[in-house]
């Protein structure tokens, strides 16, 4: 699979590799509402419909996101677990101190999903 | 015929009975498995809720902890930030603080080197007066030694007073008060008057001078005097460090940018001057290094006051050299240089 879809904002990029089948998010996620959201949803859920069997979620150059952005990040949880065939594996960074408080909570919504936090 | 019509009657009753019971027993199983797949139904149905309820909750709580998180990290860095702008205002007072001082050491400085140099000035001219007077003297009794004697001392009372001027014009720069007289004039002809005026420090190194200054260079208006003494003080130094070597002066035009520029170019074949030396060459009081300053004298000023006096003219001294082979001092000047009114003051000619 060649696909390579990509989302380009006023400070933050969203990418899909699919090439270690890897959504990256870079930058300051701080949209106004889960309309605003609507695009990166859609992103993540279309990767999903790929079926990749082990997806990884880089968070690791998230510097910045805002409550909205958390929602998207849980309903994508929820909606790994629903399909049942994808594990998720989500790359975090300790330098960045929200990442290991919040995401530790996505755990809670797929106790299956797997937080590597790096330094 | 009868018996068989009885047995079949007594038989067939029950026989009937039993059907309809069937059929209400069969009816109630199925209304009874309907009720039991209603309700399983409901009760996944039910627990569906229940997970979008945990889910709906969970989320809830994540986001609520996130949010007070990212206040906690905003707060922390709204505090870092005002830290940070109470010590720049901090800076700024004692930058502005430090500025006056300076302006006002500045100030000082420039008025006592102006009175200073005022004070050194006149007893000079003084002695220099009275040396003039004394080897017209000497010469008309005919003592030649005395001339001689008299002239070393003009020569090194002038030289002193040249460095004064030098100090002076610094000092004037400096506070703002040295005044740009424009004037217009013909180029080849001035090239030519700093031409004469070099000409015996030309041929002290036993150099070689060469002019290309075409007359149909033409005019321009700008202060002449200042020009003049750059001019010199370019063609001093390159006299001064080359010995039996070639000095080229070339004076061109170039049109950029809808001013027309002249370019005055001063090319020696001298000793050059090193990538670390260039870097001090315009700075007040700075020459190439120590030992060039005992071997060739000189106050250092020179080139700072000519670059400042083109600078008044809106144009500027560049430099290219290379250690050991000859150095290229360019001044540009706009041929019509103009100033900006709350600058200096404007004689008209």
């Amino acid at each position: 699979m060649d696909t390579q879809i990509q989302i380009e904002g006023n400070g933050y990029k969203v990418w899909y590799q699919a090439e270690g089948q890897t959504v990256v998010c870079q930058g300051s996620l701080r949209l106004n509402s889960m309309q605003e959201y609507n695009p990166i949803s859609q992103l993540l859920t279309q990767v999903l419909e790929y079926h990749p069997g082990i997806l990884t979620l880089d968070l690791q150059e998230l510097a910045f996101l805002n409550s909205s952005g958390i929602n998207v990040l849980c309903k994508f949880v929820i909606a790994v677990r629903q399909q049942k065939d994808v594990s998720l594996v989500v790359q975090a960074s300790n330098k960045i101190p929200w990442q290991g408080k919040s995401l530790l909570n996505l755990q809670k919504l797929l106790p299956g999903l797997q937080l590597v936090l790096n330094d | 015929m009868w018996l068989s019509d009885q047995i079949g009657r007594v038989t067939t009753v029950p026989y009937k009975g039993a059907t309809e019971g069937c059929r209400k027993m069969t009816a109630q199983v199925q209304t009874y498995s309907s009720l039991v797949e209603e309700l399983e139904r409901l009760r996944q149905h039910q627990a569906d809720l229940q997970q979008e309820r945990d889910d709906l909750e969970m989320m809830l709580d994540t986001s609520l902890e996130h949010a007070t998180m990212i206040e906690n990290e905003l707060k922390t860095k709204n505090d870092l930030l005002s830290n940070a702008l109470q010590v720049q205002q901090r800076t700024q007072e004692l930058l502005v603080q430090s500025r006056k001082r300076a302006q006002e050491a500045t100030r000082v400085k420039s008025s006592f080197l102006a009175n200073m140099s005022h004070e050194l000035r006149t007893p000079l001219n003084a002695i220099l007066s009275y040396t003039d007077i004394l080897q017209d003297e000497a010469t008309d009794l005919n003592l030649p030694e005395f001339v001689a004697d008299l002239g070393k001392i003009k020569q090194a009372g002038k030289h002193l007073l040249g460095l004064i001027n030098s100090v002076l014009d610094l000092s004037r720069i400096e506070a703002g008060k040295m005044p740009v007289y424009l004037e217009t004039f013909d180029v080849a002809n001035m090239v030519q008057d700093v031409i004469t005026t070099i000409s015996p420090l030309v041929e002290k190194n036993k150099n070689r001078l060469e002019v290309i200054c075409p007359p149909e260079i033409g005019w321009m208006r700008a202060d002449a005097t200042k020009l003049h003494q750059a001019l010199l003080n370019l063609l001093s130094n390159a006299c001064k460090f080359t010995e039996a070597g070639l000095i080229t002066m070339e004076v061109k035009t170039k049109g950029l940018t809808g001013i027309e520029w002249i370019y005055f170019s001063v090319k020696d074949s001298g000793i050059g001057i090193t990538p670390e030396q260039l870097e001090n060459l315009f700075q007040e009081f700075s020459q190439a290094d120590v030992s060039t300053t005992r071997k060739y004298g000189g106050s250092g000023l020179g080139l700072a006051i000519s670059r400042q006096f083109c600078r008044m003219m809106g144009g500027d001294i560049s430099v290219t050299s290379q250690a050991g082979v000859g150095s290229d001092f360019v001044i540009e000047l706009p041929r019509l240089v103009k100033l900006e009114k709350s600058e200096v003051s404007i004689s008209e000619d």
